[in-house]
């Protein structure tokens, strides 16, 4: 004969039991850990540049509508310094001296240690002047304040470094603030041409 | 209670006769339930940790979906600084390495010595700006972007490319590299660099 099943064993227990979240736990920290190790906290930002388009300067009816001749505003980095030129002719040298006015270029490098680490930057004297980069090319901006697109060519040897400079260099103005406040805007649209 | 249970099973005769020698001195019943607080085992409450984690873990998981491109950095690869304040895009990213030009983090073409492998170019002509092994590279991706875009129209090929490029790298380089993507329909370069620290 079959006993009774036991009426205590069967008895549920209706009090309310924790859920064991150590294990959840567990997880939850090792996935936090590996977030935090994989996300870089360098911020990173970005710098619009455009390829030449050859050949397509003409628009049909609507640059001959234009009033003014695009100002086709360049920059050249070469070992010597930037020289600036435009749609008219090539910028005169700001050195003194006949040569330097002729022959050298427009912006040349400079010996001074102050202005070497001017703009947060450390560089060997002689460097490049992006101060005096700066100053001109606002003298320029305020005689085509339309005007945004440059180009920017180099020598075969220039580093990335200094190109990206002349183009921080090229896009604002630290030294005069718009009515928000920020730095005065100035040739944003990068091309970059071939070498020199 | 169960205080009660623990309390009677936690103690031994020790403590049971020590206890008794001190209900004479002071106030008998202040220092048993002293001595029975310090005895009992408080469990950690890990609900409220837990809560915690969950709303980091969301956080974190927020901050990196939102992030487009995973950009790792390399040892072989210091990007310059800027003042730069524009933000970054998907697009196809582009490394130039001290020592290799890779696309989606595949390597296309070595560097040496600062000059494009000649390798790479056709002919082995040092003098192209052309680099083949690239173009190779961009091509098939472009011919990805615009299968997708057949089916997708809101994912049209717009020719972007994320251009990392280490800071020492020479503008020969740099117009080679940018010429083959101009000839792989890549027209529009975003180069990406580091936030200056303000």
């Amino acid at each position: 004969m079959a006993r009774k099943p036991s009426k205590r064993s069967n008895i549920e227990n209706n009090d309310p039991k924790e859920l064991n979240l150590v294990p959840y736990l567990d997880i939850v920290v090792n996935v936090i850990m590996f977030l935090i190790y994989t996300t870089t906290v360098i911020q990173m930002g970005v710098i619009n540049v455009s390829a030449p388009k050859y050949g397509s300067g003409s628009a049909g009816s609507g640059s001959k509508q234009q009033e003014k001749p695009p100002l086709n505003l360049s920059v050249f980095i070469t070992d010597k310094g930037f020289t600036i030129a435009a749609t008219g002719g090539v910028l005169p040298g700001i050195g003194t001296g006949e040569e330097a006015k002729t022959k050298g270029p427009t912006i040349p490098k400079v010996n001074d240690p102050n202005k070497c680490s001017a703009m947060k930057r450390r560089e060997e004297a002689p460097c490049y002047d992006y101060v005096g980069l700066i100053k001109k090319l606002a003298e320029i901006k305020k005689i085509f304040p339309d005007e945004t697109k440059i180009n920017i060519s180099a020598e075969e040897n220039i580093r990335y470094e200094v190109l990206v400079n002349v183009m921080d260099a090229a896009r604002e103005n630290p030294f005069e603030r718009d009515e928000n406040n920020n730095p005065m805007q100035m040739f944003y649209d990068v091309v970059f041409a071939a070498g020199l | 209670m169960i205080d009660g249970e623990f309390y009677m099973e936690s103690t031994n005769e020790k403590n049971v006769i020590k206890s008794e020698s001190e209900e004479l001195k002071g106030p008998p019943q202040r220092k048993q339930r002293k001595k029975r607080l310090e005895e009992h085992d408080y469990p950690l409450n890990i609900t409220a940790m837990m809560d915690m984690m969950t709303i980091i873990l969301v956080y974190l998981l927020k901050n990196y979906s939102t992030d487009p491109t995973s950009i790792t950095p390399q040892n072989d690869l210091s990007m310059p600084f800027s003042t730069t304040r524009l933000k970054i895009e998907a697009a196809v990213p582009l490394a130039i390495s001290k020592n290799s030009i890779l696309v989606n983090d595949k390597e296309v073409c070595k560097i040496i010595n600062g000059k494009v492998d000649p390798n790479c170019k056709e002919g082995k002509n040092e003098e192209q700006y052309f680099i083949q092994t690239l173009y190779n590279a961009l091509d098939a991706e472009r011919q990805k972007q615009e299968e997708i875009a057949a089916y997708n129209p809101t994912q049209q090929f717009k020719g972007l490319v994320l251009v990392m490029g280490d800071k020492d790298t020479p503008f020969r380089v740099i117009s080679e590299v940018l010429y083959t993507a101009g000839q792989a329909q890549f027209g529009n370069f975003k180069f990406i660099v580091l936030k200056n620290p303000d």
